[in-house]
């Protein structure tokens, strides 16, 4: 009985000291956080950014002009449908241009 | 005869006082060699209380990547109705892009101001990179903008 008890306490004891730091380096979101990284870092790192976020690649995405995977020209990836090309249609009445008159455009 | 000269008239009366209302107006950016793909830029026009007037031109076809020039997302929800017509192929970086088109002249000296909001694929977010009152004074001097233009300017 007294060996008994003696394993039960000796495993308990093993759990405990293994398991609670392992609980510990979890955020409370359940993410590992990275050894040598407190939060309080990434924080301060997130509120230095002012300018708002980046533009991360979409997951299974390669961006072309041309010829990307995902073209939405032709209504594709579930985004809003694409405006009409410059010279296809006649630019918005929104006050800011001549009626009728399309913008001429030229990149070098 | 006659009801055709009546016409013409009528009709010319109509377009002359209009085109007397607009000048054409040259905006010029040059980008700087940020080393990525094409950048999305996104020209519109605030009125004095800052609110979303419309767009000039939007550099850039896929309309999911609108979403990243958020100043412009921001005003419009990503609508493809204002930018209609004026939509044309991002700008690669280092490359310059004039785009010349009949501006109103109630824009000039009223207190309007003209946005470019810019992203690249991979790259920083820019909203307001460049960000300009539009007024006959202004005309011609170049700003620098603040991440991926690296000059701008407008010619009346």
């Amino acid at each position: 009985m007294t060996k008994t008890l003696t394993l039960l306490t000796a495993t308990a004891a093993t759990v405990l000291a293994l398991g609670v730091p392992a609980l510990a380096a979890l955020s409370t979101d359940g993410a590992p956080r990275t050894a040598g990284a407190p939060q309080a870092t990434a924080l301060r790192l997130a509120e230095a950014d002012d300018e708002g976020g980046g533009w991360f690649r979409a997951a299974g995405r390669d961006h072309d002009e041309d010829e990307g995977a995902c073209d939405d020209d032709e209504g594709g990836c579930g985004a809003a449908p694409a405006a009409a090309p410059a010279g296809t249609v006649a630019p918005p009445k929104n006050g800011l241009f001549a009626p009728g008159a399309a913008p001429q455009v030229q990149t070098n | 005869m006659k009801p055709t000269l009546a016409a013409l008239a009528l009709t010319t009366a109509l377009t002359v006082p209009g085109l007397a209302h607009a000048r054409p107006v040259t905006f010029t950016a040059t980008l700087n060699d940020y080393g990525g793909n094409g950048a999305y830029l996104a020209f519109y026009v605030t009125d004095p209380s800052g609110a979303y007037v419309g767009s000039l031109w939007m550099a850039g076809r896929k309309s999911g990547y609108y979403q990243h020039l958020t100043g412009w997302y921001q005003a419009t929800g990503g609508d493809p109705a204002q930018i209609d017509g004026i939509t044309g192929a991002s700008v690669g970086a280092g490359r310059t892009l004039k785009i010349t088109l009949d501006l109103a002249d109630t824009l000039m000296d009223a207190g309007y101001t003209l946005h470019v909001d810019a992203a690249a694929e991979n790259m920083r977010e820019s909203p307001n990179d460049v960000s300009v009152p539009l007024t006959a004074a202004g005309a011609g001097k170049t700003v620098a903008g603040r991440r991926y233009v690296s000059a701008f300017s407008y010619q009346m």
